[in-house]
């Protein structure tokens, strides 16, 4: 049989290209020893990642004063001295005296600041210091204090200064509900006419409308309910003689001639006072009235000085104002109330909640389309309200981090409107409820009930279907970072500000310290992308010889690229999907096939006519509430779930979300997860630095992604192949198809024509991820400071000039040759051949950012069609310049090897045919590189890149890369086997044994090496650390030696070339057992603990031993046994804590997991009863002995007393000795009272005197 | 006899008129004259000096006393605040900030009001310098010998007012007659007080919760209007105005601070 040479050549080219993938680095460029030396510690992270994963990666000192002026920050340790005007303690700021958050009591004041840093409270005399950072101490708890007319919400101490302040007395009531209810009580003080003798005055008496406790003080006499100028008080007050507005009250008042206020303007005199409930027109707001100037605020009205033209109804120069909107709709809105606006699409969408025609244009997909999240890339939630005539926003938090809730409130005449807030939105959590399998029972539960959440059913075929929990809002991401270009931005702003454009202390020293996120982005996308494998069957029936698709046919449909994309958007700005412009772009997501049957799915840049009408089409339903509905109703959350609302949530996603995440799915569907985190973390490591814009679905394809790639080559080997094999292979042989869905984050539109529709609303402010959503030009310009604009930045317009990128070249083994502008040859440092299967590093730059694609034929860039011949390359989503490229060039066997089952062999001469064609073919490797600007204009010309692979045979010996565990580590206490992983350099054959083999010969020790590790030999299956090898070692001892000796080329097994085979060195590997198990040796807190108010604040400690590292662990805590709600905030040591701060009466369960570094896991609960002490002392018995006069309290307290009354302060008393006992005792002093007030250790004291206690003689 | 009558009271009548005049001539005209009455006139000696009067109307009507205390309030209770987050080229001091994300801030504050007392105080002390400057000056035009102390002040905000105490023992002596002032007080109409009273209810919140609602605080002082900006790094950027006064209190928060996207 014959090959088709021109077939074969394009099918080398095609394998060869597969192997690289484009990534960029920002960072250190490739080093061999660097690559060595980190290896190992990214298997060692790899390995603790199930164990550790929330274990704090940077270190943090405590600032006590910043140089900005601020105080007390924890600042990460390698900027703090640039940053602090103190000095840097390396400890976190709650460890630190100074630092010691408490509540700021003003003596002078009255009132309490909450979290308040002791140094700032004791540098200032007026201060004094509650250890309470939530201010539960009574002095702080908040009251109805009534002054004069008016109610106000003060502190005790506070009533009592404002009040002296005024010469006036006070009531100060601490059983009024809330400040609402407080402020309510002003209108229902018993009011009326005090009255003043005035014989004097013939005109009649003096008058003031007060209270009864005023005009007491007054020494008037009080008539309740009067009006001054009631004609029976005989006042010289007039009545109804002007009216006014009244501050704290909505109506026009009269005002009698003495200048006190009378009744509701339009109300029927009679000479006694009425409500506004009993005035004209109640409950409406009057507005336009001219004859009642009943207004109300709650209903949208206030009084206000009549404005000719403006307001209707003239009520002696005032009027009922309107303070009702319109919004944007026209409907009308009452002053205060406030509602939800959207971008576009919010929460859960789907085809069939679209309307009317778009039916009919997506017909074909309708069948295949489920519900996704909707929120467009770049779109924020936006609060209006109504308020005094005027629509106000108020952005929920950009990023989709908050979410407008509404729902319906009643006013009070029975009308219903909307009621609006932004919170927090708990996406985080709706990603950690997945497990390995996904979503199961218990998940499906959780994000049911979460609202935030939503379950995401897969369903594509029998062996492709699986349900996962998704945000029902997804984040936002950092555009700018994912697509690379946030350096070129920040480098035009600057620029533009020139040196006159400092922005002062824009946004503090947040930025500085904020973690980077561009990473996170792809990870999370990439947990989208899902490989389903068809299987196929070769059948011999009548109608001929057909390869048949047995399972999982279904991933070859539209149907799996719909369904894959749905969940690719659900996860975040992932995939192909519109921006809030309902422009959609291409690269955020592609489907490719391994495997020579089936047809590859359509690809996902297909369905931008979809999204683009379900952008438009569906229609945002404003959710409403879910966790809270109003700000006030945090409060009422249940105990430990408030504690999330307010920042546990986010220990909670850093203790398990991150293994969760890696996990997801991993197992069930066979994705590479798992080899997706040593890519990821293996490359921060190599590098060591940050990598911006990219991720998981780049650095998969780099370093993890199977070497012989996808479809397109896996198509044209097996036809090649296929070719020569027909008639040589029986019916019945199954073989499979790999389909891959890869999702990665949202690609910004090119150009920058949107730039300006980001400010068109001024009710929806421009922000740099609204503004970087409308294209890669676009940056937001004087950020945060209210006069933004996003505007197209200048620049980068022309060709990139592509160029070899040296400093990524490993100089010691490669260099580059033939360097022209239109490409170079690859080879060794001595001009050769690349040897096969060996990683190579290497790239180019372009002179600006640019986003390259390349192919192993020439190719147009813009040209995307399904049938592109390396569809892998076209779709990265991310502008930079310097792309960088690895490979590893296979050999003629690796390939043949690929193809060929080992029991079936090709007829010599289809062999021979076939092996010259790829060795001729290996000799001189092409491929073609194309680069875009951010305008999306690429180079004509096309760039190639040449490579050939050394023809000669392997004679490299295997070598062991690393392990997992790591060498020398140390496995669990009750560990009696390990599984364990090694990387070789090449795929072999690996064989252990606990013995050495006492011969000098690699072959004989090989050969009696006992034990046979299962090895991934395929070549497809090589990863950046090499190929795997795996197996289960025995745990016997406390130092357990293995030794370890591989073979290369395992396909030349049964072949003449055999004796070809290299063994390699015995790598000797060592596991210790830990010394102990690890223990938990105490939970506190335990029994019965009191405390003086709710919230009440419980610290959990936790202290461990043993285990691995003399009891290192990382310790989580939960209320129920198998839900670990959070990971100990400290931890990581010996001594774990965590604080709860939101706790309430009752009795509680904890339990505690802790883990170590070698897997030992202890388990412990600890019960106690929280209870409220919220009575004062009692004093039990007051007795005289020794001219001393005793107390006994019943409970320990401090006693205090006053020679005159008992309203006194305690610096104005004179204190008992014993203090903090129970029996107490001063000086007996004769002919004088004791005034006495006791507190306990709460400060629960009564308002009054304890008890009051004369001296007298016994006749 | 009726008319001599007559006469004679005409001419009691005209000698009456003649001194009443002289007199208020010899007052009003010489120095003499002012320097006996001054002492029945309140607050100053001599017409139209009302020492008192004329220190609170130098100060009140100081264009730049009240831009002082207006920058003051703008920014956040700091006439120059370091550590600040500038939006609409308004420095907007943090009185409550953590630098770090999923963490409740931290009062940079805790005794607001008398933060902001102490800032006007800085800020009007040379107004008031020059205020009594003025006074002195006018005084010694007028011919009096003046003694005075280096001046103390302390400054109150109260409900609806801010109250500035100026502790300066004037004397001033004319011939014989001498006065001595020991302290004035200049009120200045203002509702800094709610203000800052809602932006420490505000800040209280955050430091618990993280998030406040605006309108239940316009619900509960609807005088006060409270908008509420969150940005992009995780601040909210608060402006608090009074709809009657105009008067204006913004400040800056960062508490529990959420990053964008996934961080892992």
């Amino acid at each position: 049989m014959k090959i088709n040479k021109k077939i074969t050549l394009l099918e080398i080219f095609l394998v060869v290209s597969s192997i690289f993938a484009f990534a960029w680095i920002a960072g250190s460029p490739y080093n061999e020893n660097l690559y060595n030396n980190e290896i190992e510690e990214i298997l060692e992270f790899i390995f603790l990642i199930p164990i550790v994963s929330a274990q704090t990666t940077s270190s943090t000192s405590c600032c006590t004063n910043l140089k900005d002026g601020s105080v007390c920050q924890d600042l990460p340790s390698d900027t703090c001295n640039e940053l602090c005007a103190s000095s840097c303690i390396p400890s976190s700021c709650g460890a630190v005296s100074q630092c010691e958050l408490g509540c700021g009591f003003s003596k002078s004041e009255g009132t309490c600041t909450l979290n308040t840093p002791k140094a700032s409270c004791d540098n200032n005399e007026d201060c004094e210091f509650l250890e309470d950072p939530f201010c539960s101490d009574p002095k702080c708890q908040k009251g109805c204090c009534t002054i004069g007319l008016n109610t106000h919400w003060y502190t005790p101490a506070e009533c009592q200064i404002r009040a002296n302040a005024g010469g006036v007395s006070y009531e100060f009531d601490r059983s009024v509900e809330n400040e609402q209810a407080c402020f309510r009580q002003s209108s229902n003080l018993e009011e009326g006419a005090c009255v003043f003798n005035n014989n004097e005055n013939s005109e009649g008496n003096d008058c003031l409308i007060t209270t009864q406790i005023n005009c007491d003080d007054s020494k008037g006499i009080f008539y309740k309910d009067l009006l001054c100028s009631n004609n029976a008080l005989n006042t010289r007050c007039k009545k109804e003689s002007y009216v006014s507005c009244v501050n704290g009250r909505d109506g026009v008042y009269w005002f009698d001639s003495c200048g006190n206020r009378e009744n509701i303007y339009g109300t029927v005199y009679n000479g006694k006072i009425k409500s506004p409930s009993e005035s004209c027109n109640p409950n409406t707001n009057n507005i336009n009235s001219g004859s009642c100037g009943n207004c109300n605020y709650n209903l949208g009205s206030i009084c206000g000085v009549f404005r000719p033209g403006v307001d209707r109804g003239n009520m002696k120069g005032y009027t009922c104002r309107d303070l009702n909107c319109k919004d944007s709709k026209g409907k009308t809105r009452i002053h205060k109330e406030s509602w939800c606006v959207y971008d576009g699409p919010i929460g859960s969408g789907s085809i069939f909640s679209a309307r009317g025609e778009s039916r009919g244009l997506l017909s074909g997909l309708l069948s295949e389309f489920g519900l996704f999240s909707t929120d467009l890339v770049g779109s924020r939630h936006f609060r209006q309200l109504c308020n005094n005539g005027e629509i106000e926003v108020e952005p929920c938090d950009d990023y989709r981090k908050e979410i407008c809730v509404q729902n319906k409130k009643k006013l009070d005449n029975g009308r219903e409107v909307d009621g609006s807030i932004c919170r927090v939105n708990m996406w985080e959590q709706c990603i950690g409820y997945n497990t390995n399998e996904g979503c199961g029972a218990a998940c499906i539960g959780k994000c049911i009930a979460n609202p935030d959440c939503r379950v995401h059913p897969v369903f594509v075929d029998e062996g492709f279907k699986f349900t996962t929990c998704v945000p029902k809002y997804p984040p936002g991401f950092d555009l700018g970072s994912t697509s690379g270009l946030e350096s070129l931005a920040q480098n035009y702003i600057q620029d533009s500000l020139g040196d006159s454009g400092s922005l002062g202390n824009l946004g503090g020293i947040a930025s500085q310290l904020t973690d980077s996120s561009e990473n996170s982005a792809s990870q999370i996308c990439s947990l989208a992308s899902q490989k389903c494998t068809s299987v196929w069957v070769k059948t011999c029936g009548l109608s001929g010889i057909k390869w048949e698709c047995v399972k999982n046919c279904n991933c070859h449909k539209a149907g799996f690229t719909v369904q894959m994309n749905n969940l690719c958007i659900s996860l975040g700005d992932c995939g192909v999907y519109a921006n809030i412009e309902g422009k959609v772009t291409t690269n955020g997501a592609y489907v490719s096939k391994k495997g020579k049957h089936g047809a590859t799915p359509l690809q996902p840049f297909f369905l931008i006519p979809v999204y683009f009408s379900l952008a438009k089409i569906l229609k945002p339903i404003p959710p409403s509430g879910g966790f809270y509905k109003d700000e006030s109703d945090i409060l009422n959350l249940p105990t430990g779930i408030v504690d999330q609302f307010l920042g546990g949530f986010n220990r909670i996603s850093g203790a398990s979300s991150r293994t969760q995440l890696q996990n997801l799915f991993g197992d069930q569907l066979g994705t590479t997860i798992g080899i997706t985190t040593i890519t990821l973390i293996g490359t921060q490591a190599i590098l060591g630095s940050i990598l911006v814009g990219s991720g998981s679905g780049f650095f998969g394809g780099l370093f993890s992604g199977p070497i012989f790639g996808f479809d397109p080559i896996s198509i044209a080997i097996g036809i090649a192949i296929g070719i020569g094999l027909t008639y040589a292979l029986g019916c019945g042989k199954v073989e499979t198809t790999e389909i891959q869905f890869q999702c990665q984050p949202w690609q910004r539109p090119k150009g920058g024509d949107d730039c300006e529709k980001c400010s068109k609303d001024p009710l929806k402010p421009c922000t740099k991820y609204r503004c970087e959503s409308l294209g890669a030009r676009c940056t937001l310009f004087n950020e945060d400071t209210g006069v933004q604009e996003c505007i197209s930045i200048k620049g980068e317009d022309t060709i990139p000039i592509i160029s070899p990128w040296e400093d990524i070249l490993n100089k010691s083994l490669y260099k580059y040759t033939d360097v022209s502008s239109n490409g170079f040859k690859l080879r060794t440092a001595n001009g050769e051949c690349v040897q096969a299967l060996t990683p190579v590093i290497f790239g180019v730059k372009t002179d600006i950012h640019a986003n390259c694609r390349w192919a192993t034929q020439p190719f147009d860039y813009e040209n995307l069609t399904d049938s592109s011949p390396d569809f892998e390359s076209l779709v990265k989503p991310v502008y930079v310049k310097n792309h960088t490229l690895l490979t590893f060039l296979p050999d003629v066997e690796s390939i043949l090897l690929s193809e060929l089952n080992p029991n079936e062999l090709l007829d010599s001469e289809t062999e021979i045919e076939i092996r010259e064609s790829l060795l001729n073919q290996l000799e001189d490797l092409n491929i073609y590189i194309k680069c875009a600007n951010i305008d999306g204009v690429s180079n004509d010309a096309d760039y190639r890149i040449n490579f050939c692979v050394s023809p000669g045979d392997d004679v490299r010996e295997p070598v062991i890369l690393n392990t997992l565990p790591s060498n020398n580590n140390v496995t669990r206490f009750d560990a009696t086997e390990q599984n364990a992983v090694f990387f070789i350099s090449e795929p072999s054959e690996c064989k252990w044994d606990i013995t050495k083999p006492n011969t000098a010969s690699k072959t004989e020790s090989f050969n009696m090496l006992a034990n046979t590790m299962t090895c991934d030999t395929n070549i497809e299956s090589g990863t950046l650390f090499g190929w795997l090898c795996n197996t289960t070692l025995p745990i016997t001892a406390n130092e357990n030696k293995f030794f370890v000796q591989c073979k290369d080329q395992p396909w030349l097994e049964n072949s003449e070339d055999k004796t070809k085979r290299n063994i390699g060195n015995i790598f000797e590997y060592v596991l210790r057992k830990s010394q102990s198990e690890l223990k938990i040796d105490s939970i506190k807190p335990n029994g019965t603990i009191y405390a003086g108010t709710e919230p009440i604040i419980v610290e959990i400690e936790v202290e461990t031993s043993g285990g691995s590292n003399n009891g290192e662990a990382f310790c989580q805590w939960g209320f129920e046994q198998d839900n670990m709600i959070d990971s100990f905030k400290e931890t990581n040591g010996i001594l774990h804590s965590y604080i709860l701060n939101q706790m309430i009466k009752g009795s509680y369960q904890i339990f505690v997991k802790c883990n170590d570094a070698a897997g030992n896991i202890a388990e412990g609960n600890t019960s106690f009863v929280l209870d409220l002490d919220n009575l004062e002392p009692v004093i039990t018995r007051v007795f005289s002995n020794n001219a001393n006069l005793f107390l006994a309290t019943n409970e320990i307290s401090r006693c205090f007393y006053n020679e005159t009354q008992c309203g006194f302060s305690l610096d104005q008393s004179i204190e008992f000795q014993g203090a903090n006992s129970q029996v107490l005792n001063t000086p007996l002093i004769e002919n004088i009272d004791y005034y006495i007030k006791c507190q306990d250790i709460w400060n629960n004291s009564p308002d009054s005197c304890s008890i009051i206690v004369r001296s007298f003689e016994d006749v | 006899m009726i008319n001599k009558k007559r006469a004679q009271v005409t001419l009691f009548i005209i000698i009456a008129v003649v001194i009443i005049g002289a007199a208020i001539l010899f007052f009003a005209f010489t120095d003499i004259g002012r320097e006996i009455i001054s002492p029945i006139v309140p607050s100053g000696i001599g017409t139209g000096l009302n020492v008192e009067k004329d220190f609170e109307k130098c100060v009140l009507d100081d264009e730049m006393f009240n831009k002082e205390i207006a920058a003051i309030l703008k920014q956040g209770g700091d006439n120059n605040p370091e550590h600040f987050f500038l939006y609409n080229d308004t420095k907007y001091k943090y009185l409550c900030y953590s630098a770090n994300y999923y963490e409740a801030c931290i009062n940079q504050e805790p005794l607001l009001i008398q933060s902001v007392e102490a800032e006007i105080l800085d800020a009007v002390k040379p107004i008031l310098a020059k205020c009594i400057q003025k006074i002195e000056k006018n005084l010694m035009d007028r011919g009096f010998e003046i003694r005075s102390d280096d001046f103390n002040s302390e400054v109150d905000i109260i409900t609806g007012n801010i109250n500035i105490k100026i502790l300066y023992n004037l004397r001033i002596k004319k011939g014989d007659v001498s006065k001595v002032f020991e302290s004035f007080e200049i009120k200045k109409k203002s509702e800094a007080y709610q203000l800052i009273t809602v932006a420490s209810s505000i800040i209280n919140f955050e430091a618990h919760y993280g998030d406040s609602d605006s309108v239940a605080y316009m619900s509960i002082y609807p005088n006060t209007r409270v908008e509420k900006l969150k940005q992009d790094d995780g601040t909210t950027v608060y402006r608090l105005s009074d709809r009657v006064t105009k008067e204006e209190f913004n400040f800056a928060t960062r508490s529990y601070a959420l990053p964008p996207g996934y961080l892992l």
